[in-house]
């Protein structure tokens, strides 16, 4: 999928019409998800599994994913598209492909405890980015990342702001010298990162790393 | 439970004698109170267990009801967004004083409190179903739509 997702880019920076741009995007995501698609195609196959169900819940699958990023408007964020065609790629493959892998009714219970608790998480960090939840410890897991709240609170695109300063927090990781160093500081920027985008809750390695 | 003798004992009995008890073995013994004991706390588990699932099912319950009074329809609690919704209806009952967000925080506080809990999915089967609703049908996320269903139910 990395050559895809260097496609993507290119695109994003191709002098394109919003609508050919959109097109070009939804065409590429179809195509890296049929990549896996054949993938697991093959893998069906060589164990001796497939049939046309598992295809026809594979296909469903991706166009699952094709509608997920649209309503998720995906388009215009470049920075964590591949992450995020993965993480819900695996999810999708997952739930579709029982037939694959079969589980059984408590692994279901606990996919779909799962899925929920997801979604409370979302709604936490809608809350904390709409300013009405853990004020305190968000303003010092921004400066962790080296971003103002004053700053912050002037910008529009809030959760790109964050992101891109986390994707910068964690180059500047990437330059120190001591190993142990540099694994406590990843350490902690991730739950940074966790606490901020992911709906976790506050760690004292917040307070830590700023 | 039927207690395990010694193989001396049993010939006594056999031979019309009572034995001494003192000649049990007192491993055996040791072990029928390991597995007496094993049984109890097995059963305290499985009964504190469906204490949880009903307290979950009744929470379920009252927030399901809470939908079908708020939204008319008691099918409008098979989307996620009005549980959390309800919920926060109920908050505000039971919690006049509190500020709008405050309300919405805490409301989504407890909402993923209870969706955390291990027997949620069970209590919520169970509070979906005495309503005449299925909660593998249950809407989450809107690009999971046409999906299929969470094979959640116990198959005879």
């Amino acid at each position: 999928m990395g050559a895809d997702v260097k496609l993507y880019y290119d695109i994003c920076n191709g002098k394109l019409s919003k609508s050919e741009k959109e097109k070009q995007k939804i065409a590429l995501v179809q195509d890296a998800y049929n990549n896996e698609f054949d993938k697991i195609r093959v893998e069906a196959e060589y164990a001796g599994i497939q049939s046309p169900e598992n295809l026809a819940l594979i296909a469903q699958a991706m166009n699952s994913l094709i509608n997920f990023i649209k309503v998720n408007q995906y388009l215009d964020i470049s920075d964590n598209l591949k992450e995020k065609i993965n993480s819900y790629a695996d999810k999708v493959v997952i739930r579709e492909g029982e037939r694959v892998k079969p589980r059984d009714v408590e692994e279901e219970k606990d996919y779909l405890r799962g899925d929920l608790i997801e979604v409370a998480k979302d709604k936490k960090v809608e809350e904390r980015f709409d300013g009405i939840r853990d004020q305190d410890i968000f303003e010092v897991a921004l400066y962790a990342l080296g971003v103002e709240k004053s700053e912050y609170d002037k910008r529009e695109d809030k959760l790109d702001f964050i992101k891109v300063n986390y994707k910068k927090s964690l180059k500047q990781i990437q330059q120190i010298k001591d190993l142990d160093r540099r694994e406590e500081a990843k350490q902690a920027i991730t739950t940074v990162k966790s606490f901020l985008l992911d709906g976790s809750e506050f760690s004292p390695e917040i307070i830590k790393i700023a | 439970m039927a207690k395990s003798i010694s193989s001396s004992s049993q010939i006594l009995i056999n031979e019309g004698l009572q034995p001494n008890i003192n000649h049990v073995n007192k491993e055996a013994k040791v072990d029928i109170l390991d597995e007496e004991q094993g049984l109890k706390s097995g059963l305290t588990n499985s009964n504190q267990r469906q204490e949880k699932v009903e307290e979950v099912a009744k929470k379920v319950a009252n927030l399901i009801d809470i939908i079908a009074n708020d939204f008319g329809s008691k099918e409008e609690a098979l989307k996620v967004d009005n549980i959390f919704a309800a919920n926060q209806a109920k908050v505000k009952r039971e919690n006049s004083q509190l500020s709008k967000d405050e309300l919405k925080v805490k409301a989504t506080d407890e909402v993923y409190d209870l969706f955390i809990q291990e027997e949620f999915v069970d209590g919520a089967i169970s509070a979906y179903d005495k309503k005449g609703l299925d909660f593998a049908d249950v809407e989450i996320r809107s690009e999971f739509d046409g999906l299929r269903k969470y094979d959640i139910h116990q198959k005879d």
